[in-house]
Order: structure tokens, then C-alpha cells, then sequence
């Protein structure tokens, strides 16, 4: 195992658990957390040498970040609203946010898409989190910021890459997000 | 060669088998003017298809290329029985999604909007379907699904969904639980309570059984097709944009984007506290929609249908060497013959007058040479016969009307 399968599978079993546990009342923070976890599980599967699918994980963390980001987003900033709460609109979400992924990020090979999508979603949370004072949600954001900020930036440090921060960084919002969840339904 | 060309003549036959032993056996499922719409909204969709089938095709095979995680052998048997099941669990979220999401409920509501059930019902297929559902089955292509393998596989589900429009064969048994059987079928083209957003299967009704949307047809209630909210037209294009429209005025008339947002995403029909659901006629005013149906009317019908498939079938072979603009113009030519032959099917004023005009330039202009391509001798003679012909029975259809004390009107004449 080394540190690229082991930040992987740290973020897979982040994931995981909010999906299975705190999350799984929640159709968007589920789909959003399966999503993750599965482009987690491939990356694992990848680096470790197991099972190395490179283009389906490629194509899993395009989905990821721009599909399972931007409804972490719509689940933390409206989680009353129907893409966070029903399943019916959680799915036609991923169905249309999935089809401009293959269409913009595959297609017509906008590398910059799922970037796009997953630093504007990190950003969103973090701005209506921080007006709403809610601080759990805020902490979820601003973990996705610099876990983002600092993949940009290529940090690295002694065996960590930047892709380990980026995952280490979801993962820590992934258990911040369960607990968020899991407030949210004592409150409810 | 485009397959739907051999798949046209064998459906039309059957069409025509149908047709022949309902009328052996007493039973009226048939109604021309019914079935004329249905295989011009038929001609139409396959018009269109001509137009975006590469589109949806490419972007499949591009995914394939790009993002396919496994390499498939074609010889392999897995590969098919894999790609079966797959295409089939996709068709059934697919169409589900067809009935069950407004936006696409108006793509697939053309298919539904017939009140006869027979196999030209099976032809009545959407132009605008195309547009989304070739997204359902992108997953296909992420596991690697080779794009022959996925064209193969969802022709035969397409030639299999055929039959199963038909009200001429009962209970199958056993058959009716693990297949889409035509009593399966019959139920989900049915506006009875129990039918409604059931049986969305496609080849097996074994995803209905699993996702709880199975319901077996009812022997003491028979079902009534159709929509809750019929179309009242024979219009292939007014067939195709109806919903759309009303989608539209629904969203301009609703407050708040949350609300609008679910005006087109919600299912058929939604409403809530702060914007009422669209207003339904009630359940005892349903009557089937018909128009008079006159002799010369309807041999003009079977004419003009003749002629689009004629079209037709030359611009699915032409299709590879035209131009997109080409294309585009040849059907829209299409589109405007079978919204014609519509006008005169519901008596409008204008019908009459606008289908001579318009047999006049369409033939004129093929009989001349004037056309898509290159016109053989033959396609010329036959443009010249069609334009004859035309014009007689148009004459004799005008003359009918008047003789019956029918002049032609402004709105279909619909009686129950």
C-alpha cells in the first residue's frame, strides 16, 4: 500500500460511512458521498496496483466533482429544498449534472469542468455556512477549500503529494459532514 | 444500409395482418384516420431520427473510446447477454423517467396519445424522445459496451416492443411475468386509475416486478386508452409540441423559480400550495376524439401516407450523402406533407387548397428533376402519377364535402 491507494482509501472509507450511517436519510448527501467513495475505492484499487482502471476512475472523480460536489452543496445550502431531500429530484440533479460532465468534461474535453464544479461547490458551502453561522457545514467547506487550494498549488510535502492532500482534506470534510448529518437529523 | 429500411415494409405488413384479421374476427381496433396519424407520426420521428441518430450514436462511441473500462470481444456471448440486460434496465429508468418527468412526459406523450391500440399505435413514436433518451444509456458505454453491440441490441428491443401493441392476443401465462407480453403493454397504454405509470418495462417486465410499478391487466375492467389529458388532433407536429407549450405557459404563469424548476421536472401534473396544479377534465367527459371520416378523405389519407413513405424511404437512403441543411430542409418538407394530410383528416378551411399547393411544388418539383440528389426516370413518372392523383381526389374529397353539406371549417369538426 502505498500513500496515493492509502489517501484514496482513507477518503473511500470517509465516504462510506457518511453514506451508510449519518447520511443515508438524505437521498443528496448519500448519492453525493457513494459517488466519492466509489472514485475513492477505483483510486485505491488503481494506485495499490489491485484492479488499475485509470480512465473509469478518471471518469468516477470527473462524476465525483461534478456531480457529487455540486449536491453536497444543494444538500448543505437548501436542505430543505427537494434535490436534498427527495429522491426523485436528487436523481433527475445527478442525471442532468452527470450529462453536462460527459458532454463538457468528455466530449468536448473541458479538462477545466469538474474543477470548476467541485472549487465553486467548496466555495458555496463555505460562503452560505458562514452566513448562516452554521458551523459544522462551515467547517465542511472550508476543508474542501484547502483541500483544493492546495491540490492547485501542487503542495507537497515529505511522501504527502498534492493529490494525498486533496484527499486527506475530503476525507476530513466527509467526517464533518457526517456529523453535520447526523446533527441535523437529532434536530429534525 | 439504414436497418429501419427493412424493418418498414415488415411493420406495415403486420400493420396491414392486424388490420385484416380484426376485421375477420368483428373487432374494430382500427380506425383509419387513428392509424394514418400514427404512422405519420412514425414518419416523422424516423425523419428526425435521420437528422440526430449520428449525433447520439457518435457521442457514444466517443465515451466508449475515452472512458470505456473494459475491452469487450465481440464473438464473446457475454458481451451480448450483458449488453441485453443492460439496455433493458436502462430502458425500463428511461422510460419511467418518461412518464413520471414532466419535460421528458413531453417527449413521450406523442406515443401515448392514441385511443385505439393496435401495432400502427407502436409506430406512433416521438421526434423529440431522441433528444434524451440515448443519455439513459451512457453507462453502456462506461462499462465499454461497443457501439455495435449497443445498436444491435437496442434494435431488437426496439423490433421486439412492436408486437406487444396489439389487442388481438390475450394472457400468456407464464410468459406475462417474466416478458413484456401485449397484455402487460395494453395496461401501461391505459388511462384507467390501475394503469397509470405502470408497466414501463421494455423486453422484460421483470424490473416492474422489482421496483414495485407491475400491475396485471383486469379482466372485468377493460382498459380505455389514452391520455388524462387527450391531444383532440390528428397533428403529427401539434402531437409532438403539445406539451411542450403547455409546459411553457405553466412556467410563465407559476411564481418563484423553485416552482417553475418543478413545472418541468416534477411529474405530469404537480402542483402545490403556491402554485395549483394544471386544471384536468373531469374523467366522465373522456370521449374518444374522431372526425367524420369521408370516402375521398381517406383515400386521400392512404395517398399521402403513401407518398411520405415513399419520401421517406428515399431520404434514409439519401441521408449519408446530403448535407446537414440538406437534410433539414428534406424533413421539414416531410413534416409539412403529414401536417397537411392532418389538416384534411380535421377538416380545416384552409386544407384543401394548402395540399394542392403543396403536392403541386413537392411533385412538380421531383417530376422536374428538381430534388435531393439525382431523380431516376421511374421517381419522376411516379411524382407526376402522385400529383394526378393527388389533385383528383382532392377535387373529389371537396366535392364529397359539399355534396354532404360539410363545408370545411376553421377548427376539426370532433364528435364522440
Amino acid at each position: 500500500m502505498n500513500w496515493q491507494a492509502g489517501g484514496d482509501g482513507l477518503l473511500a472509507l470517509a465516504a462510506f460511512w457518511v453514506a451508510l450511517g449519518p447520511g443515508r436519510r438524505l437521498p443528496a448527501v448519500q448519492l453525493a458521498c457513494l459517488l466519492l467513495g466509489s472514485a475513492a475505492v477505483l483510486g485505491t484499487l488503481r494506485f495499490s496496483g489491485v484492479l488499475p482502471l485509470p480512465q473509469l476512475h478518471q471518469f468516477v472523480s470527473l462524476l465525483g466533482a461534478g456531480v457529487g460536489l455540486p449536491l453536497l452543496a444543494l444538500s448543505l445550502g437548501a436542505p430543505a429544498g427537494a434535490v436534498a431531500t427527495q429522491r426523485r429530484y436528487t436523481w433527475i440533479f445527478a442525471v442532468i449534472a452527470a450529462v453536462l460532465c460527459v458532454l463538457l468534461g468528455v466530449v468536448a474535453g473541458i479538462k477545466l469542468w469538474s474543477s470548476v464544479c467541485a472549487f465553486a461547490s467548496a466555495l458555496a458551502i463555505a460562503a452560505v455556512a458562514a452566513r448562516r453561522r452554521d458551523l459544522l457545514a462551515l467547517g465542511v467547506g472550508i476543508c474542501m477549500v484547502l483541500a483544493f487550494a492546495t491540490f492547485a498549488a501542487q503542495v507537497s510535502a515529505g511522501p504527502l503529494r498534492p493529490g494525498e492532500f486533496l484527499h486527506i482534506g475530503l476525507a476530513l470534510a466527509m467526517l464533518l459532514l457526517g456529523r453535520w448529518a447526523t446533527v441535523r437529523h437529532s434536530r429534525s | 444500409m439504414n436497418p429501419i429500411l427493412f424493418a418498414i415494409p415488415v411493420f406495415m405488413a403486420f400493420v396491414g395482418l392486424e388490420a385484416w384479421l380484426a376485421w375477420r374476427r368483428g373487432l374494430k381496433v382500427y380506425r383509419l384516420h387513428d392509424a394514418l396519424t400514427s404512422i405519420n407520426i412514425g414518419a416523422m420521428s424516423e425523419t428526425i431520427r435521420a437528422l440526430l441518430k449520428l449525433l447520439s450514436v457518435a457521442v457514444y462511441a466517443l465515451v466508449v473510446e475515452r472512458v470505456g473500462a473494459f475491452s469487450w470481444d465481440l464473438k464473446s456471448p457475454w458481451v451480448w447477454v450483458l449488453a441485453f440486460f443492460m439496455y433493458d434496465f436502462f430502458y425500463y429508468w428511461a422510460h419511467r423517467s418518461g412518464h413520471e418527468v414532466n419535460l421528458l412526459w413531453a417527449a413521450h406523450v406523442v406515443h401515448h396519445s392514441s385511443e385505439d391500440y393496435n401495432l400502427s399505435t407502436a409506430l406512433r413514436q416521438s421526434s423529440t424522445n431522441q433528444v434524451f433518451y440515448w443519455l439513459f444509456y451512457l453507462p453502456m458505454a462506461i462499462v465499454g459496451i461497443p457501439v455495435t453491440v449497443f445498436v444491435i441490441i437496442a434494435l431488437i428491443s426496439v423490433v421486439y416492443q412492436f408486437w406487444s401493441h396489439t389487442q388481438l392476443v390475450g394472457k400468456l401465462g407464464w410468459a406475462d411475468r417474466v416478458f413484456v407480453t401485449p397484455s402487460n403493454h395494453r395496461v401501461h397504454h391505459g388511462r384507467n386509475d390501475y394503469c397509470l405509470d405502470k408497466n414501463y418495462g421494455g423486453t422484460l417486465i421483470i424490473w416492474d416486478r422489482l421496483f414495485g410499478t407491475h400491475v396485471a391487466e383486469r379482466d372485468d375492467e377493460p382498459v380505455v386508452y389514452g391520455t388524462l389529458v387527450p391531444l383532440q388532433s390528428w397533428n403529427p407536429l401539434w402531437g409532438n409540441l403539445k406539451n411542450y407549450v403547455n409546459i411553457w405557459r405553466q412556467v410563465r404563469s407559476t411564481s418563484g423559480w423553485s416552482n417553475k424548476l418543478m413545472r418541468v421536472f416534477a411529474p405530469p401534473g404537480w402542483g402545490s400550495a403556491d402554485a395549483p396544479a394544471p386544471s384536468m377534465p373531469p374523467a366522465a367527459s373522456f370521449s374518444r376524439f374522431d372526425t367524420p371520416a369521408l370516402k375521398w378523405q381517406q383515400v386521400y389519407g392512404l395517398l399521402a401516407s403513401a407518398a411520405v413513405f415513399g419520401l421517406l424511404i428515399h431520404l434514409l437512403i439519401a441521408a449519408p450523402s446530403l448535407s446537414v441543411p440538406q437534410r433539414a430542409a428534406y424533413a421539414a418538407l416531410l413534416v409539412i406533407h403529414a401536417v397537411g394530410m392532418a389538416w384534411v383528416f380535421e377538416g380545416k378551411s384552409w386544407a384543401l387548397h394548402f395540399e394542392a399547393a403543396r403536392a403541386t411544388l413537392v411533385f412538380g418539383a421531383l417530376a422536374a428533376g428538381l430534388w435531393f440528389g439525382s431523380v431516376a426516370l421511374p421517381a419522376q413518372v411516379a411524382a407526376i402519377a402522385v400529383l394526378a392523383l393527388s389533385l383528383a381526389v382532392l377535387a373529389q374529397a371537396r366535392a364529397e364535402r359539399a355534396r354532404l353539406g360539410m363545408p370545411m371549417t376553421g377548427v376539426g369538426g370532433v364528435s364522440a
